[in-house]
This record gives C-alpha cells, structure tokens and sequence, in this order.
C-alpha cells in the first residue's frame, strides 16, 4: 500500500518526466512494429505471389543452339527433378520514351491463372482476367520504377539484338510476375497477345526458352544447391543466358527492402540506448532534487528496496504505456506505409502486422529496461537520512579546473560556459544523446553522398561512367576506337575508360555474374591485384564467403560446355547481382575457348561532364551503325537506393529532432528545479528574461556544439564500418565514405538550431520563477 | 527637508486563502527619505518581508502604488523593474544567494557588467574595491562555498552597491549569522549609511536595527508605529538600546 501511494505520488509529481518517457516509448514502440510489420508482410506477400504463380525452383534462359532433346531428357530424367515446363519466347529488349532499357525482356503469352493483374494505379491486385489485346503489353510495376512509364505508354519491342523496332505496344496492364518482376531485377518477363506473340516469335532469329524447373518434394537441397547439383549432372546452368532460383528471387526482390529496415532497425537500437540515457539522467537528477524527500522516507522506515522498486515502477509503467500505444498507432501507420516499398518489389503489399516478433521484442526491451532502471537507482542506498533530515543541500556546481572568464560584452555566453563547466556531470547524458543523433545523422547523410561521389565510388571499386556505349558492332568498333575517343576527347578528358561485355558464367557450379574485362588494368580493387593473365580472376568478398574460396586459391570456371581453372588474384566490389559477381580477363575467355564474347559495352569517366549530352549527340549521330551512347552512370548505384536513403534520411532527420526536442525538454524541467534560485538570484541582481533565456539556450547550444564535435569523430572513424555491415547485403563490404564540408553543415546545424531554439523556448518557463523564492519567511 | 525616494500609498498584498483573502499589508502609507537607515520591524507573520519585496518591485501589490521616480512599481514592466534592480536598487538576502559557480569577484563584478554606461574595467575596478573595503580581497578567487558564511555577506552586500544604487534593500542580511559575523555586517551597513547610502532593512534582530535612524513596526500588516533616532554611534548603543527596546515593548514586541 505503501508503495503504491509513493508510486502515484511520484508520477503526479513528476508529470513531465513520465510524459517524456512515455512519448520516447510510443515513439520507438511504433517504429518499431511498423519497421517489423512491413518487413513481414513484404516477406509474406512476396512468398504468397510465387506460390501463387507457382514459381518453380529454377528459371533458366536459354537460345535455340544450346537447347537439345539431350539436355530436356537428362533434366527430366533427373532423379531431384519432379517436372519441368519449356515456354518458348521472345527475347526482346523494351524501349521507353525514346529510351532503351539494357535489360533482356522475355516476352511471352498471358497466363491470368499464374500472373495475377494490378489495378491501374498498383494499389492491390485486381480482379480483371482479360488477356492483352492485339497492340497492348503487359509489364510488371517493376518496368514503371525503373524507367518511369505509366500504363497508356507506347513503347517499341526491339527482337533479339536487332536495330530496329519489330512493333510499337501500348502497356495495357500492369501484372505481378514474382519471380523477375521487382525494379531492382534486370532480366524481365512481359505479356502480349497471342498475335502479337505470334508475330514476336516468327521475326525471331532464333528461339529462345524459359525453362521452369521444379524439384521433387523430397528433395532436401535448397534451390541453390538443387540448382549446382543439376548443373553438375546436366550442365545446363553453363548452357543457359542465366537462371534464377526460387530462393533468389525472393531474396533479391526483398533486398531494398530489408537493407532500409534494418539501417532504421539499428537507428531504433541508437534511440532505445537513448531512451534508457535519459531515464538514468532523470532518476539522478530526481535523488539530487528529492535528496531531504527521501532521506525522510527512509528515517520513517521506507527501505531502500522498496523506494527502488517506486522508481522502477514509475518509469517501466510509463514505458509500458508508450509500447502499448505505440504498439496500437503502429496498425494504422504500417498499414498506411505497407506499400512504401511496392515499387520496388512490384507485388502489392498484404499488410500483415507482425505481433509476435514485435510484442516479445517489446516485452524484451520492458524487461532490459526493468535491470537497467534497478541499476540506475543504486545511488538511492547511498543516501543518508541523518543528513537529508539535517538540511543537507548538495551543491549543483562544483569547482573546476578549466576558468573561463566572464566578459561584459558577451555576457550571457560566457556565463552559460561557466554553467556548462562548472556542471559538466549534468550534461553527460546529454552529450552522449546528441553525439548518437550526429553519429546516426552523419552516416544517413555521408552515405547519401557518396552514391553521388565518383571519386568515392571508384575507391570501393564501383565502376562510375558518364558516357556509357553499348556496342552494336564490335569489329567496327575496334577499327574506329580512336576516332571515337578524339570525339570525346575534344570536349573533355577521358579519365578511365571500361572496356567489357557481362555474362552469367559457372564458378565452381554456382551461376554468377561476371564481367569480363578487355582491358583488365583499369579494374579497381579493394584487395589483391586485378587479374591481368588469362589464368586469372577476381571475385567479390561474398562470394568467397559464399564459396569459401579466396585470393590465392584456384577455381574452375565453365560455359556452354567449356571450363578452364583459374587462380584467385584479388576482391573486386560491385552492386551488380548484389555482390554475387567475379571479374575475368577477355583473354580468358579465350583460353576456355570461347571465341564470341566479344566486349559489349564501353564507358568512359570523364573529367568535365559538361558537355556529356553533346558528346552522346554526337557519337549517336556519326557512328549510329556501330554503337549507342547514352549519358547515365550505368554500374554506379541507382537512383532506387537514392531515393531509399533519402526516405531514410526523412526518417531519420524526423526522429532525431522529435528525440532532441523531449530530452531538451527533459533536461531542462530538470534543471529549472535545480537552478531556481540562481535564476532567482540573476533576476534580482537586474538580468532580463531575455538574456536568462539566452543563457540557457547557449548552454544547450553548447552542449550541441560538443555532441557534434564527438559525434563527427565517431562518424569519421565508425559510419563506414557500421553502414558496410548493413550495406552488405546490396553487395558494398567496403564503404569508402565522401566525407565533405556539406555532409558535416546540414546535420550540424539542424542539431545545434534544434538544441538552441528547443532550449530558448523551453526556458520560457523562466517567466515563472518568483525572485520571492529568494526571501526566507 | 528630506528627499523622498520613494513613496508607499495605500498599499496592500493579499492571498486567496481557504475561500476567502489572507490580507497581509492592509493600507500601507509609507515614504523612504534619501539617506535614511529605515528599518521594519514586526512579528513573525507580520507582513515585514512581503513589505520590504511589494516596495522595491519584486512582488506586486495588490492594490495601492508604490511610487518611485514618477514609475509606479506595482504596475510598472518587468523589463522596467529588471532595469532598476541593477541600476537604482540593491538587493541583501538572509540567505546571501550569491551564485554558487561565480567566485566572489565575479558574483559583484556580473551586476556591474549589467549597467551599459560603465565600462568592464571601471567595473572589475570598483568590484575589488569594494571587496577591499568589505576586507575579502584576499579570497576573491573563491567560489562562495569555500568561503565562511560573514564572507558570503559581506560579498553580498558588495554585490549589491556595486552599481551605486539609491536605495538598498536588505532582508534579514544577518539572521543566518553568528554574533561575530552580524556586527561586521552591521558595521559595513553603517559605514554606507553613513557614506550616504540610503537603506531598508528587514530585522527582527533588536541589535539589528539600533543601526537606523528610523524604525517602522509592523503588526498584522499595518504600520503601528514609528520611532526617530538620531544617527548612529558605537558609544551610545546602550543608551540606543534601551530607548528602542522600550519602544519596541510599547509595540508589544
């Protein structure tokens, strides 16, 4: 009974803390099950739409000449292959708005009992079954992210390589095909109708095949190990374009997805280590404050447990009020963001709230939380009730090394200084939070620029081109390479030029990309050297660890039939397949003895990109039989993860200042009860409101500045770690951050503003300290 | 002829209390004359401080004004009584409330660095004057919580004559002395009374207020009586104090 009085006693005290704690825990309770409850429900509905599609455990991509009865009857036959289904189709290449996109596009008939339809405006799915009509095109919404069409588009239907347009289609329809549709998927399937396919398939050079292999339901491999095990009795993963697993799909089309959720699941992590900061603080400031208070309460017979288990009580009580409304505004908001990430993987969302991981996590926290505040009210045992009761006032300043001399002129400052100084203990907590917030905000920010950083993409090894040439004839390419490169180099100079084609190739039985250098020496690497001999390879680091190969090691590497060893020579980093790639030598390709790979693509950083568009112009117009040249940085990463870092940068930016405002908030009331009677004193002596304000507000100001000193340093030294371990995923192990003056001022300053105005506003309170608490009655 | 300085009419303080009004000063008349040592003196609860704070400005009356250089106080801004608290008035607590993070120089010399018209190093001049004269020189690199309590007020008093104020302000500036330290206090009050300092002191300490020339009582908020006395001087404080204790009796004191 006794507790429970000093319980509500201490909470109708003590409002503003509870409160603080209270929207710190809405705050957190409802990011957190939002950030939780999208992750799940993207997961979900992109596991139901392959089931839905019936998505088998292998998609292979083949031509006509590396297809055989043979090869059919051997898969089939297979003793892990339940069945498999060969579609023939078109392999085009889609050209929008005057644009044509790189990637391959298998255009096929409609199947509405595999292919589900989306409404016009990709909100959900639809109901309407129709087929494309003759002239209209089905695309997945990844087509829409990507190259920014809308249904009504006309675009042009390129067949196989050719130069000219086969037909105009207008996209119909908008469909869900789980296995390539998400916009960070190169290849892609698309729907027509069955004249249109018809005319399609007989402009065709050659066949082409989509073949679904599906394992048998005892068949214990994954589908990557299915997928190796096949290629090793059949080698159809070396005959094929290329090939997707089941798995791969899901992984690939959640990637964005999960790599942003767990970017903000760690910023939780920052902000849940922040909420239990200020929780310390607020129970120190509380003992000092209530120091009489409590002393008394023990002299009346109040053990220290049980004054303990008050203010445990008292902060887990608020901060199960916040979960639990945090929890409850958390459906609504994860409903209302559910498809945030839609464009992207292309599969509407099914809004599932994800209770269970997200109620135990909460309960976890609660119970993390509980040990903490326990700890954090030891110095309760150490008070003394004969010395509470005897008057004992413990001084809020204390005497310090560092003497900052008060001025006339800047007298407001220099005496806020010599307060921050003379309190340094107080503002500890404070520090450590606002330094976290510049830590956190800094890396979002750092890491922004550097997908814009030609020179910081180039140090991770990421190739960054301006001018970019897709070659229609390498021969002739070859003859005029010097011409070409004079076009370019009469309005810039050409830094690094790239000189290469991609092809899915076998690496020890795994299907991965790889790219395949004609000139080797410009390669960047993060270790080791580039493979320059035609026995040479360069893999990415997830590879090695997906392999468990390394530098120094030798590895068998095989297409269509044809494999050679080669040795290991260093780690190359790329975005492409998410990291899944290696390099490779033109020569040694040959020495497989593969004579058609010839180099497809030619980019070139220049140092001046003024002039880019001109350029292209130029090549385009002159050289039109030969190459297209278009203006974009095609391998550096895109603009889906820009937009993914600025929504989490909104995010981020957001939370910081709403956490600013509340320990601000917190802080202050605090030190309002502290300094009472020193703002008594300073209004007595004839300061105005205004400059006390101001006092106050540089105080935190002060406290901003430092946090962003530490902050910047800690962001210097651990960002790029922090953001490579999350980054990984996307294929970046090794950050190299541009760090500039810009990414410093913008997160700086809006903490130091925050810290300043929160505090300026907040110390209006200042107003309604009475000099009478100055006069002894 | 005295000047007054300042001038108290009609004035009244009361507190919603229990449903009705707790009437503290209840029709206050009172003028402080330039150059007087005026103390109040009264009961516990008679109204002595809640006076002393509704005349210099830092309570508000209910009622009345409390007229100061043609500005009455009680309606007078904030800005306008922040304005006069570093330039014509001067403030001693009983409990010194010097700031416990400035050194003692620095708690006089921060009030002086409040008035414009006089430069930094006029100030910081005058502030170790001032201290000189209130003989804690020696320790003015001191933070108040290193020094004994007579130090803490006689750098409050320093604190609050550092700006030449015309009328200071002292609320019991001895009662949280021992006998030692309330005679050099009282001493150095006499000293600026004498140098034409004009002051209004709160007491109830009989010692206390043999040092005014003027001695006001207060009883359930209203001025009861009032006592003259000549100038003070040490060898005639016993016959001093005998004349007031038998006035102060005769307040039923």
């Amino acid at each position: 009974m006794g507790i429970l009085t000093l319980l509500k006693a201490n909470i109708r005290r003590k409002k503003g803390s509870f409160v603080s704690v209270i929207i710190l825990m809405i705050i957190i309770s409802l990011a957190l099950t939002a950030v939780l409850s999208i992750s799940e429900s993207s997961k979900t509905s992109i596991a139901n739409a392959l089931e839905y599609a019936d998505a088998p455990n292998i998609t292979t991509y083949f031509s006509a000449e590396n297809m055989s009865d043979e090869l059919m009857t051997s898969l089939k036959s297979h003793k892990l292959v339940d069945r498999v289904e060969s579609l023939t189709v078109a392999n085009c290449f889609l050209e929008f708005n005057g644009k044509k996109d790189g990637n391959n596009c298998y255009v096929q008939k409609y199947d509405s009992s595999k292919f589900r339809r989306l409404k016009d405006d990709c909100s959900d799915y639809s109901n309407i079954t129709d087929k494309p009509k003759k002239g209209e095109i089905f695309v997945t919404q990844g087509y829409l992210t990507r190259d920014d069409v809308k249904i009504g588009d006309t675009l042009k239907v390129y067949n196989d390589y050719s130069d000219k347009p086969v037909m105009e289609l207008t996209i119909g329809g908008i469909v869900v095909e789980p296995t390539n549709g998400a916009s960070t998927i190169g290849w892609k399937q698309a729907f027509v109708s069955d004249e249109d396919y018809k005319t399609l398939i007989d402009n065709s050079e050659k066949d082409y095949y989509l073949l679904k292999i599906y394992k048998t339901e005892n068949c214990e491999l994954n589908d990557r190990q299915f997928r190796r095990q096949l290629n090793v009795d059949t080698s159809v993963i070396d005959k094929a374009f290329g090939s997707m697993a089941r798995e791969e799909s899901l992984y690939y089309t959640g990637l964005f997805s999960e790599t942003i959720i767990s970017i903000l699941l760690v910023f939780l992590v920052f902000l849940m280590i922040i909420v239990l900061i200020m929780i310390k603080h607020s129970i120190s400031t509380s003992v000092e404050i209530d120091y009489v208070n409590l002393g008394v309460l023990k002299a009346m017979g109040f053990s220290k447990g049980k004054i303990r288990i008050v203010f445990v009580l008292q902060y887990l009580i608020a901060q199960v009020i916040g979960a639990v409304i945090g929890f409850a505004l958390a459906v609504p908001v994860a409903q209302l963001f559910g498809n945030i990430f839609q464009p992207i993987i292309a599969i509407p969302n099914d809004n599932t709230i994800a209770v269970v991981p997200s109620v135990l996590i909460l309960i976890s926290v609660l119970i993390i939380s509980g040990f903490f505040i326990l700890l954090s009210t030891r110095k309760i045992s150490r008070i003394s009730p004969i010395r509470a009761i005897s008057g004992f006032k413990k001084e809020i300043y204390f005497d310090s090394r560092i003497k900052v001399p008060i001025s006339k002129k800047l007298i407001s400052s220099s005496l806020a200084l010599r307060q921050f100084i003379s309190n340094k203990k107080r503002y500890i907590s404070t520090i450590i939070i606002a330094s976290l917030l510049v830590f956190f905000m800094l890396t979002i920010t750092s890491l922004g620029d550097t997908i814009n950083s030609k020179s910081a993409n180039e140090a991770m090894g990421i190739i960054y081109t301006e001018i970019s040439i897709s070659l229609k004839d390498t021969d002739q390419y070859d003859k005029k390479e010097k011409e070409i490169d004079e076009v370019i180099e009469k309005s810039t100079n050409i830094e690094k030029k790239y000189m290469m084609r991609s092809e899915y190739m076998s690496l020890n039985g795994e299907n991965i990309f790889c790219f395949i250098y004609k000139n080797p020496q410009v390669m960047n690497t993060v270790t080791g050297r580039a493979p320059l001999y035609d026995n040479e390879i360069a893999i990415t680091d997830f590879i090695s660890d997906e392999l468990g190969i390394n530098i120094g090691d030798t590895v068998t590497v095989s297409k269509r039939g044809y494999k050679a060893d080669f040795l290991i020579t260093g780690f190359i980093q790329t975005t492409n397949d998410v990291g899944r790639a290696f390099a490779m030598n033109a020569d040694g390709i040959e020495r497989m003895g593969i004579d058609d790979y010839d180099i497809s693509w030619v980019g070139y950083s220049v140092s001046d990109s003024e002039h880019n568009k001109e350029i292209a112009k130029e090549l385009n117009n002159k050289y039109r039989d030969i190459l297209e040249c278009t203006i974009e940085n095609d391998d550096s990463m895109d603009g889906t993860i820009e937009m993914a870092i600025l929504a989490m940068k909104a995010v981020i930016y957001s939370l910081s200042i709403i956490f600013a405002l509340v320990v601000v908030i917190m802080v202050c009331k605090k030190s309002f009860l502290q300094e009472k009677t020193d703002i008594g004193i300073y209004k007595a002596v004839g300061f105005k409101i205004r400059k006390l304000r101001l006092q106050f507000a540089v105080r935190f100001l002060i406290v901003a500045l430092i946090s962003s000193t530490i902050g910047s340093v800690l962001s210097l030294a651990f960002s790029a770690k922090v953001m490579s371990l999350l980054l990984r995923s996307i294929g970046i192990s090794s950050l190299k951050i541009a760090f500039t003056a810009n990414t410093f001022v913008v997160p700086i300053s809006l903490i130091c503003v925050c810290f300043f105005l929160f505090a300026y506003i907040v110390s209006r309170r200042i107003k309604k300290v009475d000099i009478k608490e100055l006069i002894t009655e | 002829m005295k000047n007054t300085i300042l001038s108290a009419k009609d004035l009244c303080k009361s507190f919603a209390h229990n449903g009705g009004q707790l009437h503290i000063l209840q029709h206050i008349d009172l003028d402080l004359y330039e150059g007087d040592f005026t103390v109040i003196m009264g009961a516990s609860g008679s109204g002595k401080s809640t006076l002393l704070y509704s005349l210099s400005g830092m309570d508000r009356a209910t009622s009345g004004q409390v007229i100061y250089n043609g500005t009455d106080l009680v309606t007078a801004k904030e800005n306008t009584l922040a304005a006069l608290r570093h330039t014509d008035f001067g403030f001693i607590f009983q409990q010194m409330h010097l700031v416990s993070n400035l050194t003692l120089f620095e708690n006089v010399a921060v009030s002086g660095y409040l008035n414009k018209k006089v430069s930094a190093s006029e100030v910081k001049n005058h502030a170790f004057e001032l201290l000189k004269k209130m003989n804690i020189a020696h320790i003015k690199t001191h933070l108040p919580s290193q020094v004994s309590g007579g130090e803490q007020q006689r750098c409050a008093i320093a604190r609050a004559v550092v700006n030449k104020p015309r009328l200071l302000f002292a609320d019991e500036p001895t009662g949280a002395l021992n006998r030692r330290n309330t005679t050099e206090v009282l001493n150095l009050l006499t000293e600026l009374n004498n140098s034409g300092q004009s002051i209004l002191m709160v007491t109830h300490d009989l010692r206390a207020s043999l040092r005014a020339n003027r001695i006001v009582y207060l009883e359930d908020g209203k001025i009861i009586g009032e006592l003259s006395l000549p100038p003070y001087h040490s060898d005639e404080e016993q016959s001093r104090e005998v004349q007031v204790n038998a006035w102060l009796s005769s307040m039923e004191w």
